[in-house]
């Protein structure tokens, strides 16, 4: 009998949608160590983040197993420092109205964050590459172009870029639960939010370099690891989390997604990196499946969960129009934020009475973001799924625009690309109309099942922090709980 | 004086051939050959009063937009009946525009957009013009009248009306243009079509009577200082563009900590790789960029987005963060309007001829501020200037005076206050 767990990961980083585009930057690193932050974050061969594959077929994270990971706890050489992201800057705002009369008129200058002290440069920042600011030279050191004939993506004619929101990707095999030391990480049962226990945390962050994606930011002021928590007190209530809510571009989507939780080792051991993404479609389980809905029941899932696994969205991407990924599947964690890949211009205009056209459908091949780049992103460098991908967001674009501009069906589109005329116009009215009811299919927590309520009586809710302001009782170093929390010192004194 | 406006008699006041009266070509003709002449009285004391109620005239004139005119003297009852009137002096009786909310409920009460028996109106009044019924787009929506609370409460889908181009439908997008083609309303030019030629004879005499390409001018402004004040480094010619920037519109300032930390923290000039390398300038590299307009500093951003031979500096970076000195002035550098300067083109004079006739923010001499064109070239001293006023006779690198060897400053010392 399958055990069956369910998520309520996510999303899809839609990255296009037949409307609006939204494009990622190509964001590369400068000389060895500039990159996305912390910078060159996807070389795990320098970070050793995620998992790796022994010999044996047993899979490891790769920072080392338990012994190793102890014997590193005071000095991690693999986690990164603060040059690895950037010196946080604030300006001296006060020197505008505070200054005396000066040789010139005052400016703010921009001072450090670490140490208060004026920086004569800004030499980074949280988006120091966007809209392809930079050499190329020192861009294009990026991981993504592997196997791309990468020097013709420096003229000025071809240029690409796309953006890449990023965060905590709640993976069913996360390597930052199976690097802590103290325990701390845990993946709920009843929801997959993966989370960091602020009591047991101790600091030791080795989560920090084990999560590849480098979304464990440690705390200085609290002494704690902390990390996305998918808004997980939104989502009990059935609340799509603050950046899907926000977005503006529309580009996230919530759903429920049913997973064989027995088969998860063996899908993030298999041998070829390129096999791991299907290995993980292959733990996802139909919930139409009336095998699979008897088997969920008798583990305590919901019909009302059931019903959200159906009309999930997110299960229609990954799984009925295999459009979504999931984000770098060689770390072997099995990451639950897939995204769809954008879609994009085509090369040149010059080049476009070269290209083949079909019913206007360009060659996927033939787009301004090189399929490998997006391969070696989304499927371990398999270049197959990501057209078969492009090729129906392209194809219900087709049929869509014979439809509403020219008012005929086009028959010989949707089976083109192996969709139904039924199927483009679901896909149609979830990724293009995308309302919000569509968007986040999210079915309310029931907290009288997952826990005893007779034991919280009297606590004071979500509070993590308030139960004890963020102290621990015991700290490892002899100081004191007080002394353990270092205050956050205002750096900033420009008037003295 | 008003100027002829369009949608008015006055813009065919002078067909074919307008006459200057100053060059004694016609007579002056207030509302024919020269802007209309209005006598205003001001009563000052009585400012107070007349600012905050409504005055007299629209019940008497009626309103309107775009030649169009209705009668509105049932709103201002109603607008006096929802804000109250004065009680006593020279505006007694008059609907009270206390508060921001009574401004608010009056334009709410008095435009089409909000009023539905606005827009049935004036749909009443274009039909008079066009002689066609377009009652239709305001059917049923009479009794629909959107107050301030109600938008304050939530965003509200007003009413269509003809001051715009677009409807308000279930069917379509609004889409500028659109009732001129499907409700077969005449396009506001002169031939009451979509017009590319002007036939004003200032415009055939620029030879611009259809769209045409013209290559930049020389605005003679880099080639008196190219190379005559050298700093060691080399100097490249590029034609500077000063796009709206990302994240903000017109001027929305970026100043803040948060807009600061989502680019690299101060100004900056985008440049081409290619212009780059001539100039030996690498990304992050401080620059400065003059012209006789004057100079800015900032840091380059070379990027292979750029075309070679040009320069980018976004809108909106303003000098009060991150900005070091000029070597060229010895002030601060500046910022993007710095170096441009904007050339007044003739033809964007011509006023009160049809469509061509003066609005405000709408028609009129616009700059032409693309033909500017920049020295840029890599700073070799990076200079604060945050040293006080005393102090300033000390500075390296930097000359007021142009390297004329005068300095005006001198006579206006002051002590500074430490």
């Amino acid at each position: 009998m399958h055990r069956l767990s369910h998520l309520l990961d996510h999303l899809q980083e839609r990255l296009d949608q037949p409307r609006r585009r939204r494009i990622r930057l190509v964001q590369q690193r400068r000389d060895e160590a500039r990159h996305r932050l912390p910078k060159d974050w996807e070389n795990q061969e320098r970070w050793k983040g995620g998992w790796v594959r022994k010999k044996n077929g047993k899979i490891v994270p790769r920072q080392g197993a338990k012994w190793r990971i102890l014997s590193k706890i005071f000095a991690n050489p693999h986690l990164p420092e603060i040059d690895d992201f950037y010196e946080p800057y604030t300006f001296e705002y006060e020197w505008l109205q505070n200054a005396p009369e000066l040789q010139a008129q005052p400016t703010a200058r921009p001072r450090s964050l670490v140490t208060g002290e004026k920086l004569n440069k800004i030499e980074w920042s949280g988006n120091w590459e966007d809209m392809l600011g930079g050499e190329f030279e020192k861009r294009s050191c990026d991981y993504n172009f592997e196997g791309v004939e990468k020097e013709i993506y420096g003229q000025f004619e071809k240029t690409f870029m796309m953006y890449l929101p990023r965060l905590c990707e709640h993976c069913l095999n996360p390597a930052c639960l199976a690097s802590c030391p103290s325990g701390a990480i845990y993946k709920r049962a009843e929801d997959g939010i993966v989370l960091i226990d602020q009591e047991k945390c101790r600091g030791w962050r080795m989560c920090v370099s084990g999560c590849p994606y480098k979304k464990i930011y440690y705390n200085w002021s609290s002494g704690k690891s902390e990390k996305c928590i998918f808004c997980y007190p939104r989502i009990e209530t059935g609340q799509p989390t603050v950046c899907s809510e926000t977005c503006v571009g529309r580009i996230r989507y919530l759903g429920v997604v049913l997973y064989d939780a027995d088969r998860i080792e063996a899908a993030a051991s298999v041998e070829d990196p390129k096999d791991l993404y299907p290995a993980q479609l292959d733990v996802f389980l139909d919930p139409n499946d009336v095998a699979v809905q008897e088997a969920a029941r008798a583990e305590g899932i919901t019909d009302q969960w059931l019903e959200a696994a159906m009309r999930s969205p997110v299960y229609k991407m990954a799984v009925e129009w295999k459009i979504a990924f999931p984000l770098h599947p060689e770390y072997r964690t099995l990451p639950m934020v897939w995204y769809v890949p954008p879609l994009s211009p085509i090369q040149s205009a010059a080049e476009a009475g070269k290209m083949s056209v079909q019913d206007g459908m360009p060659d996927v091949r033939s787009l301004r973001i090189p399929l490998r780049y997006l391969a070696n992103l989304l499927t371990a460098g398999d270049e197959e799924p990501i057209a078969a991908a492009l090729e129906r967001m392209l194809a219900m674009r087709a049929y869509m625009r014979a439809k509403s501009v020219e008012g005929r069906i086009d028959e010989s589109i949707p089976g083109r690309v192996g969709l139904t005329r039924n199927r483009i116009e679901e896909m149609y009215r979830i990724m293009a109309l995308a309302a919000y009811e569509d968007r986040y299919v999210i079915p309310t927590a029931r907290r009288e099942l997952d826990e005893d309520a007779y034991v919280l009586r009297g606590s004071s809710g979500f509070g993590f922090r308030e139960g004890t302001q963020g102290r621990t009782k015991v700290n490892l170093f002899g100081g004191g709980a007080d002394k353990a929390r270092a205050k956050r010192e205002p750096r900033m004194d420009i008037s003295s | 004086m008003t100027p002829i406006q369009h949608d008015t008699p006055g813009e065919l006041a002078q067909p074919y051939e307008p006459k200057d009266w100053l060059k004694g070509e016609c007579e002056p003709s207030p509302g024919k050959t020269m802007p209309n002449v209005a006598l205003v009285e001001r009563n000052y004391p009585e400012t107070f009063a007349r600012f905050t109620s409504m005055g007299p005239l629209l019940e008497k004139l009626g309103n309107g937009a775009k030649g169009l005119n209705w009668d509105t003297k049932h709103e201002v009852e109603l607008l006096g009946d929802l804000n109250g009137r004065v009680l006593e002096g020279t505006t007694e009786g008059r609907p009270k525009i206390d508060s921001d909310i009574d401004a608010c409920e009056t334009i709410l009460m008095l435009a089409p957009e909000t009023n539905g028996e606005v827009a049935v109106k004036a749909w009443e009044a274009l039909a008079k013009v066009t002689g066609r019924d377009h009652s239709h787009l305001a059917e049923g929506k009479e009794e629909e009248k959107i107050r301030f609370r109600d938008v304050a409460a939530q965003p509200r889908k007003i009413i269509s009306s003809p001051i715009w181009s677009g409807l308000e439908s279930e069917h379509v997008c609004y889409n500028a243009g659109y009732t001129n083609v499907h409700e077969l309303i005449p396009w506001r030019t002169l031939t009451g079509r979509q017009q590319l030629y002007q036939d004003h004879h200032w415009m055939r005499a620029f030879g611009e009577g259809f769209v045409t390409w013209r290559p930049p001018i020389d605005t003679k402004t880099v080639r008196q200082v190219l190379g005559k004040l050298p700093n060691g480094n080399t100097e490249i010619l590029l034609n500077i563009l000063t796009p709206h920037q990302k994240w903000g519109i017109h001027s929305t300032y970026t100043e803040n900590l948060i807009m600061l930390s989502l680019n690299r923290g101060g100004p900056t000039v985008w440049i081409s790789e290619d212009d780059a390398k001539s100039a030996g300038i690498v990304d992050n590299d401080w620059i400065e960029v003059f012209n006789v307009n004057g100079a800015l500093t900032a840091r380059a951003i070379v990027s292979q987005r750029i075309m070679p031979g040009s320069a980018i500096m976004y809108h909106a970076q303003e000098k009060l963060t991150n900005t070091v000195g000029s070597e060229i002035t010895g002030q601060r550098g500046g910022i993007h309007n710095s170096v441009t300067r904007i050339n007044m083109k003739p033809t964007h004079m011509i006023g009160g001829y049809v469509q061509l006739a003066y609005g405000f923010n709408y028609y009129g001499t616009v700059g032409a501020n693309r033909d500017e064109f920049v020295i840029v070239r890599k700073m070799s001293q990076v200079n604060w200037f945050d040293k006080a006023a005393d102090d300033a006779m000390n500075v390296e690198g930097g000359t007021a005076d142009w390297g004329t060897g005068v300095r005006s400053d001198q006579a206006s010392r002051k002590e500074v206050a430490r």
